[in-house]
């Protein structure tokens, strides 16, 4: 069956494990055997491929020493889902490692805010549906207008369901015309419009610190700033996942808990691998806004351990 | 206003409330602990035959998650280099323990007939493979991946939990170059010294509970 039973059954947690954007593939208020059997009725044709990956960009040209925004998409079959820069408790990242003419550059990936995938006590981060994931790449000022560029990646992934596991590999590539004219918007344009607003917000005045810290949690404070709807409500309904692999127990509950002024604190459940203080926690926050309409969306975090006071520096000793 | 405000913040909680009933394994991975008693389990092999954890008390303990469709599993078993590892530590008078956790249906699972044939096909030199499809010792240990290792002293004490080496990919080529922290705990443990490393986050495929 498909990773999404688990928690489709329980319907609050559905808005929480759900990609962001997608539709819901079934109508929540069906009964779960009649759920159960659609859900196997998914079945693949043979020849329907896990991933059907592709490279797509912004525009059909660049202009010397210009820029490109291109995106790599990968589409999953139903069920299946691939991995975020940490996989969670198991799996492995999609790795991107580009071929591009002489002088090109691509920067760093930008991936979406990941979702969480749980089968028996075990949760993962990462993607069902398709997956876009961006850099923008840029042309050296000496391209030669007239000439195309063969821009290509080498993709590595690991795609799994709830029964299995296949790994997959696949080189994608598109021509880019470099042309001194200012670059039309492509065909596929929208598809990395779509991508960009699945990407993690960076709110300017967002303040994130670890306020405590002992061997069993991390606790983070989050301070919003005045125009971004997170507080009590929303961030309740919130799941943070860290960038640093191993440091929270994926599967376990974040207690969070709205704190004076309009702030949050989140409760991150530590596991026994990272051992010691922790000086930062980076990671999404993905967050739940009830009005005025329901939206859900990621908030990229930074949190330095700031000096936390008797409290947590009492919890601090402890932990050495 | 006020209605509609607490209906929210109660849908809110509910959502985080419901997050909190997936920790199985989590919950057990406490138990699970660096220097403490190793819970002890039973378990029957490819052959019908039993056999506990305490049987091998006074030996040093290997337990090795498996699940031979698992790419992670197919690069240290094609490579050699699982097989090769509980050959040299049998040598050694290390009871090698390989256990597949696989829920019937899923990626892994097999008959005690076919696990013991792949086992011949693919060369393994465990002291047993053990089937545990139930997941009830999978659980116990808080086993996430396939490889998932866990290293017990000749007391029963656990002295190492975590992945079999340091690069979590699923390429042959990247295990002479890995760190090897099973290899490490045992030789550490075989000269009677301690691990220096006792617990990584394990890598792989999610056991297929």
């Amino acid at each position: 069956m498909d990773e999404m039973v688990g928690t489709r059954i329980r319907a609050p947690a559905l808005a929480l494990a759900f990609p962001l954007g997608l539709p819901l593939p079934l109508p929540l208020g069906l009964p779960l055997p009649l759920v159960l059997v659609l859900v196997l009725g998914q079945a693949r044709a043979a020849d329907d491929p896990l991933v059907q990956p592709s490279l797509v960009a912004a525009s059909a040209s660049i202009r010397p020493g210009g820029e490109v925004v291109v995106g790599v998409r990968l589409r999953l079959a139903p069920g299946w889902h691939v991995y975020w820069i940490n996989p969670g408790d198991a799996g492995t990242a999609v790795q991107v490692g580009w071929d591009l003419p002489e002088g090109f550059a691509a920067g760093a990936l930008e991936w979406p805010v990941p979702s969480r995938f749980e089968a028996g006590g075990i949760a993962s981060y990462g993607y069902s549906g398709e997956p876009v994931l961006l850099a923008t790449l840029r042309a050296p000022a000496s391209a030669a207008p007239g000439t195309r560029a063969r821009i290509a990646a080498r993709l590595d992934w690991l795609v799994c369901s709830e029964e299995s596991c296949i790994p997959g590999e696949a080189t994608v590539s598109l021509d880019l015309e470099v042309a001194a004219a200012e670059p039309h918007p492509s065909a596929e344009a929208p598809i990395l419009d779509a991508a960009r607003a699945r990407l993690p917000r960076a709110p300017a005045g967002l303040r994130a610190t670890i306020v405590a810290q002992d061997d069993e949690t991390i606790v983070l404070r989050v301070e919003p700033p005045a125009d971004l709807p997170l507080d009590g409500r929303t961030a309740a309904a919130g799941l943070f996942f860290p960038e640093r692999e191993g440091l929270i127990e994926a599967a376990e509950e974040q207690a969070v808990r709205p704190v004076a002024g309009g702030a949050v604190e989140i409760t991150l459940p530590r596991t026994s691998i990272v051992k010691g203080r922790v000086a930062e926690v980076r990671g999404v926050l993905r967050v739940k806004r009830l009005q005025p309409t329901t939206e859900e969306f990621g908030v990229a975090l930074g949190a330095d351990a700031i000096d936390t006071g008797r409290k947590g520096q009492e919890k601090q000793e402890r932990a050495r | 206003m006020n209605v509609a405000r607490s209906l929210m913040t109660g849908l809110a909680f509910a959502a985080v409330a419901a997050i909190a009933s997936i920790g199985s394994v989590d919950a057990a991975d406490k138990e699970v602990k660096i220097g403490a008693p190793a819970p002890a389990f039973t378990l029957k092999d490819t052959a019908g035959k039993e056999h506990s954890l305490a049987d091998f008390k006074g030996k040093i303990v290997v337990l090795e998650w498996f699940n031979h469709g698992c790419p992670f599993v197919v690069k240290h078993y094609g490579s050699n280099n699982m097989q090769k590892l509980q050959k040299a530590y049998a040598e050694k008078g290390v009871i090698w323990l390989s256990i597949c956790s696989s829920a019937k249906g899923k990626q892994g699972y097999d008959t005690a007939d076919g696990h013991a044939k792949t086992a011949q096909e693919k060369g393994t030199a465990s002291t047993a493979i053990l089937v545990d499809d139930s997941g009830k010792v999978g659980r116990l240990y808080g086993a996430k991946t396939t490889p998932h290792m866990f290293v017990i002293d000749a007391e029963g004490n656990l002295r190492y939990n975590g992945a079999i080496d340091s690069i979590s990919s699923a390429k042959p080529a990247d295990i002479d170059q890995a760190q090897k922290y099973v290899v490490e705990a045992l030789d550490a443990l075989l000269k009677g010294e301690a691990p220096a490393t006792t617990e990584t986050k394990p890598y792989g495929c999610s056991v297929k509970y």
